[in-house]
């Protein structure tokens, strides 16, 4: 009977890999699952009307209305437009373009339309002061078959075997067992949802469910106060993510807010540093009441909308420059401006909230959107000498910096002070082996801040490899969906967002993952999904939802 | 954009597969090394759940133990430095020692068992390690002890047949007690007679004339017959302008008289009669310069070779000075190769490992070290060695009714008076205890040491178990 107890400790770990192995064969069956299907697009080649940037771009499906009306699907508030204007339509799947009796009428190659006309790709199309060019493209779309899938019961199942596990092992009183069940039923009634429900990608749930699940379970390990606290958390994290599924019905329109986003973003930073309070050094919380949140978490979402809609839409101009600087052109003042102030601004305001972390994570993925919209080297080589200049001054600025780097460069110099946490981390991650030592049956208490931005330690001390492994996959494969979310988006708005949700995750989870290893020096954030902490798991919880929404498509 | 995300896809996911890869080598590779840190807090904890097995003496007496206080348990040595240099000590700042350290994790219960292994990691209660009983006799130890700690010194009493170990002391000597140690451990690191040095297991002494037996037999097995022939002692013996003294001259002397006397000219003369490579390989017999290894941390024995080269060098080596340097123990050893007929027995202390619940899972088994000479060669100088205890250096080791064999020893130091020496075995013809006393700076072997070994003997012959 004890034997059976304690074998309880490797059921998460067994369940984790099975869940793996399911997941394999499911993305094996869906692989050869794809429809090919063409795709047309009106592009503005020139425009004559102030508020139509040349480079823009409407899909058209089925019928498109061109016209002054703001109702109209491409709407051009040119006085030469008239309201209802021309269309575009179908017909056995060829597209035809028709006047719609304008007083000034509608080109197609230059000549004037006198009724439906066939248009091939490449055909101009003007109308008032603007060009369109027709364009034709084939596009790859995964089938995903709407069948429910096995894999949606996994987050729950995990999660209430590592709480049976916790509760036999008596790491749980009846109470939190009961919240621990309901949350894991929660889980995967959600997770069957995002099978079911909308054209989403269901994986990017249930891949966060799993790894909320294992954080779950490791705090109730830690301390089952924490484990409460994060599981309302989780629930409020999930419920953020079905808000945003559902209410965000396009998230094309974020990108008319993003300077009420950075403006938002540049407040909260300025609250935390005027009202906020201290823990671990940094000055990155505020709070109200009881409640704690850290305004850094939420700004970070901001800055992703405003990022991508401020570099979509100056992606030209950003990619080409327009003056020149030695052998480099540059872009002009008015449109580089805008982009170094936001972000000189938020850096700015880290950096006094002293949470470099954060600071070191948005000027990573500044750069890194940025080299993404423009694919010039020349950017991402210039930002990181930036780094480089700005790390080298932090360092002299601030003491604790220069303690940081002495302790990376050799923390056993530090054994019983700066350096005691980092190799506390070592030594669990070394002597968990390969398979751990089995749940709760590590030393959580020798590691200080285990709970937050040290949890990954423990998961190697007693899941072992296997388990640490198996957490990295998880989030490779999370970045990777994401990533081809990006990819296969046609517009830019929408893969750029989606590209700053998704390399918003690999590098948190890098910087800290390459923190606790002391590969890199240790700037502390959470652990996406796993570290305890709600703002970190709601904003990371909305980022995803976003995610999920863009992968919808049309 | 596609081209520049595309990139960026495969960086980051480079970044996480190296990531894996680093993971991989980090715990097979560091992992193990790092379990052994001393900054490494876990395995000690891990060790505190298990309550550490018992030390007892052959008889049972118990000498060391772990004792449960709350959630803790505190190592307790019942006979303190009487038995420190056999046991060891056990702490989290000091590390361990002796048997603590060497019969690890028998005590702890650990070696060969997954099970229990997995059972301290899940903090299972109640696991208890192996209980170690040693080939110590608790009365004899008791009384080498008494013996000893006026002096500073060493004595080793072993079973020349078997090689088990039945007392060992060191004096000085210190407390082996952990908290004690913990609290005290400077001063008792600088007390100036290196209390913490076993000096019978390793320490390194000139033998003096206690090598005139090893000498004695290697020159019987070079020149057959050599006993009957007479050598004339002068009291000096000049070799290329270096004079080794007697302290008197000793005429004519046989073998048998030359050891009886320990006469220096006779066994130097014999030392360059053999030559420097016979004796050589004559030493090398009997285990100089080979490793030996034993429960607790030994010294091996230095092998001068070199040093034989030249003839002084050599004639020095025959009478135990020079470069040639053993350890109380290995003296040991020696005398009671020859009372065993030649045959080395590899030395041992512990001879039982018992479950807590008294199964024994390991037994030591007398195993042959070597054979250093012939039974002839050993009974020829066995029957030297019973004339040194009749009627010459070592009569102060005489036993009524037993027939003692055994050879003094005043090993030159550069330090202050001679190193006491005595080794011995008896009863001479079927030796059943063989020992070797050295007293630091004690004189005359046959006057300091020698009277220790007899007492040492009787004891040992008295208690019924032999």
């Amino acid at each position: 009977m004890l034997w059976i107890i304690l074998a309880l400790r490797y059921v998460v770990i067994m369940l984790l890999y099975i869940f793996f192995i399911d997941l394999l064969l499911h993305l094996k069956r869906r692989a050869g699952n794809k429809e090919i299907y063409p795709k047309h697009s009106l592009a503005v080649l020139a425009s004559g009307c102030f508020s139509v940037n040349v480079g823009r771009k409407w899909d058209i499906e089925n019928e498109t209305v061109i016209g002054r009306d703001p109702g109209c699907s491409i709407s051009i508030p040119d006085p030469y437009v008239s309201s209802r204007h021309a269309r575009l339509f179908k017909v056995n799947g060829i597209y035809m373009a028709e006047d719609l009796g304008s007083s000034n009428g509608t080109f197609l190659n230059g000549k004037r339309l006198v009724g439906p006309t066939p248009v091939k790709p490449g055909d101009r199309l003007r109308i008032g002061h603007v060009v369109f060019e027709f364009n034709s493209s084939l596009r790859i779309r995964e089938n995903r078959g709407r069948g429910i899938s096995s894999l949606f019961l996994y987050p729950g199942l995990i999660l209430a075997a590592g709480g049976v596990a916790l509760y036999f092992n008596r790491f749980l009183t009846p109470h939190h067992f009961a919240v621990l069940l309901s949350v894991a039923l929660f889980l995967s009634i959600s997770s069957l949802l995002s099978f079911i429900k909308g054209r989403g990608d269901p994986l990017i749930f249930l891949l966060i469910g799993i790894l909320s699940s294992l954080g779950l379970i490791f705090l109730y390990r830690i301390n089952p106060a924490f484990g409460l606290r994060q599981s309302y958390w989780v629930l409020t994290g999930i419920t953020a993510f079905w808000i945003t599924r559902i209410f965000l019905r396009h998230y094309e329109r974020l990108t008319e807010y993003k300077y009420l986003f950075m403006a938002l973003g540049v407040l909260f930073l300025l609250l935390t540093i005027l009202l906020g309070t201290e823990a671990g050094g940094a000055r990155s919380w505020l709070s109200l009441g009881s409640f704690r949140f850290q305004p850094s978490e939420l700004v970070k979402i901001f800055m992703v909308i405003f990022l991508a809609g401020y570099l979509d839409e100056n992606r030209e101009i950003l990619t080409r420059g327009t003056r020149k600087l030695g052998p480099f052109l540059v872009p002009d003042w008015p449109y580089l401006g805008p982009l170094l102030a936001a972000c000189g601004l938020s850096l700015l305001l880290l950096v006094f909230q002293r949470d470099l972390g954060m600071a070191f994570l948005f000027f990573a993925i500044f750069l890194t959107m940025v080299y993404a919209v423009t694919g010039r080297l020349s950017y991402l080589l210039s930002g990181v000498l930036l780094f480089a200049a700005g790390a080298w001054l932090m360092f002299l600025i601030f003491p604790h910096v220069q303690e940081r780097i002495a302790v990376y460069l050799n923390p056993w110099e530090f054994s019983d002070s700066g350096g005691y946490q980092i190799i506390q981390s070592l030594f669990a991650l070394g002597g968990g082996g390969v398979l751990g030592w089995g749940l709760g049956s590590g030393f959580p208490e020798l590691i200080p801040a285990v709970h937050t931005d040290f949890i990954f330690p423990l998961l190697g001390e007693e899941l072992g490899l296997a388990g640490t492994l198996g957490i990295v996959f998880i989030y490779a494969v999370l970045i990777w969906r994401g990533l081809q979310i990006a990819l296969v988006n046609p517009e830019g708005f929408g893969r750029l967002l989606a590209f700053g949700c998704s390399s918003l995750l690999a590098l948190q989870a890098l910087i800290i993952l390459g923190g606790v290893t002391n590969l890199i020096p240790l700037t502390g954030i959470p652990l996406p999904f796993l570290s305890y902490g709600g703002s970190s798991f709601v904003s990371n919880c909305f980022l995803f939802g976003i995610l999920t929404k863009i992968s919808e498509g049309e | 954009m596609q081209k520049s995300i595309k990139g960026f896809r495969f960086f980051i996911i480079g970044c996480f597969v190296l990531y894996a890869i680093y993971l991989v080598y980090f715990v097979i590779w560091r992992g193990p090394v790092l379990n052994r840190e001393s900054a490494n807090p876990r395995p000690w904890i891990l060790e505190n759940r298990i309550q550490r097995g018992g030390i007892f003496a052959r008889g049972g007496e118990k000498i060391a133990e772990s004792i449960a206080v709350g959630e803790h348990f505190f190592r307790k040595y019942y006979f303190g430095r009487i038995y420190a240099h056999i046991t060891g000590y056990e702490s989290r700042r000091l590390g361990k020692t002796g048997l603590e350290s060497s019969y690890d994790s028998q005590l702890l219960g650990l070696k060969g068992s997954l099970k229990k292994s997995l059972e301290v990691r899940w903090g299972v209660k109640g696991i208890r390690g192996n209980d170690l009983y040693l080939t110590i006799d608790h009365q004899l130890q008791l009384k080498a002890w008494d013996l000893l700690s006026p002096y500073t010194g060493a004595a080793v009493v072993l079973n020349p047949k078997t090689g088990e170990i039945l007392a060992l002391v060191s004096s000085p000597s210190f407390d082996p007690d952990p908290l004690y140690l913990e609290k005290n451990w400077e001063t008792v690191k600088r007390e100036p007679g290196h209390p913490l040095v076993n000096r019978a297991t390793v320490g390194l002494y000139p033998p003096g004339s206690t090598l005139k037996i090893v000498t004695a037999a290697i020159g019987l097995k070079k020149f057959p017959g050599i006993e009957s022939y007479v050598y004339d002692c002068s009291g000096e013996i000049k070799i290329r302008g270096r004079i080794l003294k007697d302290l008197r001259a000793h005429g004519l002397v046989n073998l048998k008289r030359a050891l009886a006397v320990s006469c220096n000219s006779y066994f130097a003369n014999l030392g360059l009669r053999v030559g420097a490579e016979d004796f050589a390989s004559g030493l090398a017999a009997f285990g100089w310069g080979k490793d030996y290894s034993l429960d607790v941390p030994a010294e091996p024995i230095p092998f001068p070779k070199d040093s034989f080269a030249k003839l002084e060098g050599l004639a020095e080596a025959a009478i135990g000075q020079g470069k040639i340097v053993v350890s109380p123990l290995f003296m040991a050893m020696v005398a009671g190769t020859i009372g065993n007929g030649g045959v080395m027995m590899k030395p041992y202390l512990v001879r039982e490992i018992r479950s807590h619940e008294g199964s024994v899972i390991w037994k030591g088994q007398p195993q042959v070290l070597r054979v250093a000479v012939s039974s002839d060669i050993a009974a020829k100088v066995r029957d030297a060695m019973i004339e040194v205890v009749k009627s010459g250096t070592g009569v102060a080791a005489a036993l009524p009714g037993i027939e003692v064999a055994g050879k003094t020893g005043s090993a030159e130091n550069p330090t202050g008076e001679p190193h006491a020496w005595f080794v011995a075995f008896a009863p001479a013809r079927d030796p059943r205890v063989a020992v070797s006393v050295i007293i630091e700076h004690g004189g005359q072997g046959g006057r300091a040491a020698a009277p220790i070994a007899r007492e040492l003997m009787r004891m040992a012959l008295a208690r019924g178990w032999l």
